[in-house]
């Protein structure tokens, strides 16, 4: 999955950076800090939720343009994003194409 | 007309006539008849003095003859004169003036006289008035009369008497007699009732508004250690689990006055809790006042614990549909999202399309073992897998997985250590199934162990069972996931490692193993390593298949 939109967004133009879970990604903002973030709900030690709430605490970090990426369905627990101030979600599968006019709208507005 | 006043035959009729019946009426009429006949008068009446109350006296008139008296002027007079209440004293004025003679029109007399301890006599004659001699000879006749008159009258009374007491013992008598036959009835009912009451299996009872029982049947043992005896009386609060359930009742009561399946928990003999579905109603008295609650009690415990089975076997159905959906879209989402790629990227190097059409390679791949392995699993919980026991022996089936992964294991310079005895030890199983589980398990040891590590394959047998151990030299469980590794799609998470795995192989090898009736043990420390051991039955043991057991039962 990274490979995938690693590559799309390189030949987008992006400059790109991954990690495997959320803490690993606080970590990385707080070196780094990003233009947009792109992250899954379920990882290991720190899943998507966490780490938008930890990110909400920080006011450098709060209005990093954040995007879910989501397998999970209607079935499972309500969806948590809108609460936490997401409005950007993308069901998997998707279209690469549909990540990136998101993106592209998000940085444009 | 003088006629002759025969005062002896007078004396002799009356005489005659006093004796003659106590029936005031036919006593009356012959006296009378009598004395008008021998005293020449043409009509005659009795009156009747009564003490209504204290010092209050009237006259009723109780005879008159004959039917034109009615009109009688003279009578009229006597009776006007009669009519108001008397004090004593105005009685005994009245008396001295007896007797009262005088003449009316067209010289009719008229003679009132007293009839002592009684009334009066009157006595009207067409002609003159009767002489003083006469009326003073009469005198004793009239008391005589006067005698007679009460005796009729303590007769009539006394007759009345005593017909009232015939009535009232034929009433008493009937009403005796229902109340046998109610007394009857109740006591058919009672017996019935009881034999009811005694050996129904649901609770009856019947409690106050305050919560104190009033009744209870003796099935109330069977539920809680409280027999019937020393409940009567006691808050029902002694029964219930919940002291809060009187009052929750009696509010629910109130609503609605009756209630069904009302969930009421009972204490019972090791304070457990008793689960009972309650019916209840309000008891009114006349009044339409509700005094006291009445209802019936059945253990539900079975059926709460069969509908917390089946909401469990739900919630775990459902949990396992959407793992299912969640772990089928990921490759999905890869195979679509790198065609989709590939596709749209003309100017795609022919590296990087290899490479992108190598992961929906090995994604696709994924995906089909994925169904294969839920498919397999459904089959197998659902029973619908029948597995072909055979006595088999092990070694060869091991030795044939084993070269299977051999490559896999060389990518990470793993050894493997195999060592098998000369001596067969058989086990009763289905050899498709056994490689299944074998594969599993060892692939999961070259999984989860590092580069360099090393695994060990032993085979033996111990007093009626026979061993199968893989030991590896990995990360380790611990100890807080050794049971959760075998529910389905449970996958470690550790930094460094790929979750290539579907979460299901530890699962299939337990469902397999259950129905093979061998135990799966586990010794592992972190970062050490990892040893798992399986133990079947011997094939010397007595085994049979399923079906054959279910043969020799049936």
């Amino acid at each position: 999955m990274v490979t995938l939109i690693r590559y799309n967004l390189e030949q987008a133009g992006y400059h790109f950076a991954s990690v495997k879970n959320g803490r690993l990604a606080l970590e990385f903002c707080r070196k780094e800090k990003p233009d947009l973030i792109i992250s899954d709900i379920s990882m290991p030690e720190m899943d998507g939720y966490e780490l938008r709430e930890e990110l909400i605490k920080d006011e450098n970090f709060r209005d990093i343009p954040f995007i879910f990426l989501t397998a999970k369905t209607q079935t499972d627990d309500k969806f948590r994003g809108i609460e936490l101030g997401v409005n950007h979600f993308l069901i998997k599968p998707f279209e690469p194409e549909l990540l990136l006019m998101t993106i592209s709208n998000i940085l444009k507005g | 007309m003088a006629k002759s006043i025969d005062l002896i035959q007078l004396y002799y009729e009356i005489a005659m006539s006093i004796g003659l019946t106590l029936d005031m009426n036919k006593m009356l009429k012959v006296a009378l008849t009598s004395y008008m006949k021998n005293l020449s008068c043409t009509s005659s009446a009795i009156l009747h003095l009564k003490e209504r109350s204290t010092d209050t006296f009237v006259f009723r008139r109780i005879y008159a003859t004959p039917k034109k008296i009615q009109e009688n002027g003279v009578y009229l007079k006597i009776l006007d004169l009669l009519s108001p209440t008397f004090n004593e004293n105005q009685l005994n004025s009245f008396k001295k003036k007896l007797p009262l003679i005088g003449s009316g029109h067209e010289n009719e007399s008229y003679h009132l006289l007293d009839l002592p301890g009684f009334g009066m006599l009157l006595l009207i004659r067409p002609e003159g008035e009767l002489s003083t001699q006469i009326i003073k000879s009469i005198s004793p006749l009239n008391a005589k009369l006067a005698v007679a008159c009460n005796a009729c009258l303590q007769n009539r009374e006394l007759k009345k008497a005593h017909k009232q007491a015939v009535d009232i013992n034929r009433e008493l008598r009937q009403k005796t007699l229902e109340l046998e036959k109610s007394q009857n009835a109740l006591s058919e009912s009672e017996k019935k009732f009881r034999t009811i009451f005694e050996n129904v299996q649901d609770v009856f009872y019947q409690t106050d508004l305050q919560g104190n029982i009033l009744e209870v049947s003796p099935s109330i043992s069977r539920y809680t250690e409280n027999h019937r005896g020393n409940l009567v009386g006691k808050p029902v609060t002694t029964i219930y689990h919940d002291p809060m359930d009187h009052s929750r009742l009696l509010q629910a009561l109130k609503e609605k006055k009756e209630i069904q399946d009302f969930n009421l928990q009972l204490k019972d003999k090791l304070g457990k809790q008793v689960f009972t579905s309650v019916n209840a109603h309000l008891v009114f008295d006349k009044y339409g006042n509700p005094v006291a609650i009445e209802g019936s009690m059945r253990d539900v415990t079975v059926r709460k614990h069969a509908e917390e089975a089946l909401r469990e076997s739900d919630r775990l159905k459902s949990d396992f549909v959407s793992s299912v959906s969640h772990e089928l879209r990921t490759p999905l989402a890869s195979i679509l999202g790198f065609s989709s790629t590939i596709l749209r990227d003309k100017k795609m190097t022919a590296e990087v399309k290899d490479e992108f059409i190598n992961i929906i390679y090995q994604e696709s791949q994924r995906l089909s073992k994925l169904i294969e392995d839920i498919l397999n699993i459904s089959r197998i919980e659902s029973g619908r897998v029948t597995y072909r026991m055979r006595k088999i022996d092990c070694r060869p089936i091991i030795t044939e997985i084993l070269e299977v992964h051999k490559i896999q294991a060389k990518e990470k310079n793993i050894e493997v250590f195999y060592k098998f005895s000369d001596e067969r030890h058989d086990i009763s199983a289905d050899p498709d199934a056994l490689k299944q589980v074998f594969s599993n398990l060892f692939g999961n040891a070259i999984k989860f162990t590092p580069e360099n590590g090393q695994i060990r394959v032993r085979l033996f047998k111990t007093v009626n069972k026979v061993s199968l151990e893989i030991s590896d030299t990995g990360m380790g469980i611990p100890e807080k996931e050794k049971d959760k590794i075998f529910e389905k799609f449970y996958r470690v998470y550790r930094p460094g490692l790929e979750t290539k795995g579907t979460g299901l192989g530890l699962s299939i090898v337990k469902e397999i193993l259950d129905a093979h009736k061998a135990e799966i043990e586990i010794e592992s420390e972190e970062n050490k390593g990892t040893t798992f051991r399986v133990n079947f039955l011997s094939e010397n043991m007595e085994f049979k298949s399923e079906q054959e057991t279910d043969n020799i039962i049936g």
